[in-house]
């Protein structure tokens, strides 16, 4: 509606939203910063205790859970350990550096931990963390 | 604009509709609040050795070869220590020598959690090198 339409005696009207506008401008830039672009796995992981051995880890990370029953899951789906390789060599390709984090049940099997590591590494991760139970 | 006194209204000439804007930025706003996760991970950095170097730094004197069986026993040198005595074992050699490398070979049917609070005490005790492996 114009605002302007009668002559005058709405201009009082016109409410000032430029400080409404400036708070979503913080929240926006707020969530912008904050983003980022991952695949959580989705599955129910009863993480290990490591205490004070564990350390905080870069949050722009590859994510891949290993659940309890062996099962390899990327982005809500179960992959197996041959299946890593072609999910996570594309995003390493463009982002050499991105770590990549295991996030390994409690009672998951070593050897099937040490087979994702093993295709992890050959895809050309860098840097492969486990993760560990948050304090 | 042309024809318009100065004195009068020209104040509401000059303001801009913004409406447009706020929309376009509501609807970024809503975008990044609906894709925001928050990752909070915490964990430990490990690494596996090569099939070509796992044998040369088995037979490097320099390193303690931690096994953990599938019974989920954690021994060295045969002896059964548990997750407990990988501390008191490691710390005086890493005094003695500090680059003494820790090598840790679970079976593969050994829990993920034994091998990670093993691989976590080493770190606790200090050691630099440290490797996690299947034991065949």
């Amino acid at each position: 509606m114009p605002r302007k339409s009668v002559s005058d005696g709405d201009d009082p009207l016109g409410i000032d939203l430029s400080p409404m506008i400036d708070c979503i401008f913080i929240l926006l830039i707020f969530f912008i910063v904050t983003t980022v672009f991952i695949e959580e796995p989705g599955a129910q992981i009863n993480k290990p205790d490591l205490g004070t051995a564990a350390d905080q880890l870069d949050k722009n990370s590859i994510l891949i859970a290993v659940t309890r029953d062996d099962k390899v899951v990327y982005a809500n789906k179960t992959i197996g350990v041959k299946g890593v390789g072609p999910m996570i060599k594309p995003i390493l390709d463009l982002e050499p550096d991105v770590p990549v984090i295991i996030q390994g049940d409690n009672d998951a099997s070593h050897g099937v931990i040490q087979q994702v590591h093993a295709e992890v590494k050959l895809a050309g991760a860098k840097f492969v963390a486990y993760s560990a139970k948050n304090q | 604009m042309l024809g318009r006194d100065l004195n009068s209204d020209s104040n509401d000439n000059v303001a801009i509709d913004l409406s447009p804007m706020i929309d376009c930025i509501f609807i970024l706003l809503i975008f990044f609040i609906v894709t925001t996760v928050f990752v909070d991970e915490v964990g430990t950095e490990v690494s596996k050795p090569d099939i070509s170097s796992a044998t040369a730094s088995t037979l490097d004197s320099n390193s303690v070869i931690i096994e953990i069986g599938a019974d989920d026993k954690v021994r060295f040198e045969g002896d059964i220590i548990g997750v407990g005595g990988v501390l008191p074992l490691i710390k005086p050699k890493l005094d003695v020598d500090p680059e003494t490398s820790v090598i840790i070979q679970g079976h593969r049917d050994a829990t993920h959690g034994i091998v990670q609070r093993v691989h976590a005490e080493a770190k606790i005790a200090g050691a630099k090198t440290r490797s996690v492996s299947t034991l065949d």
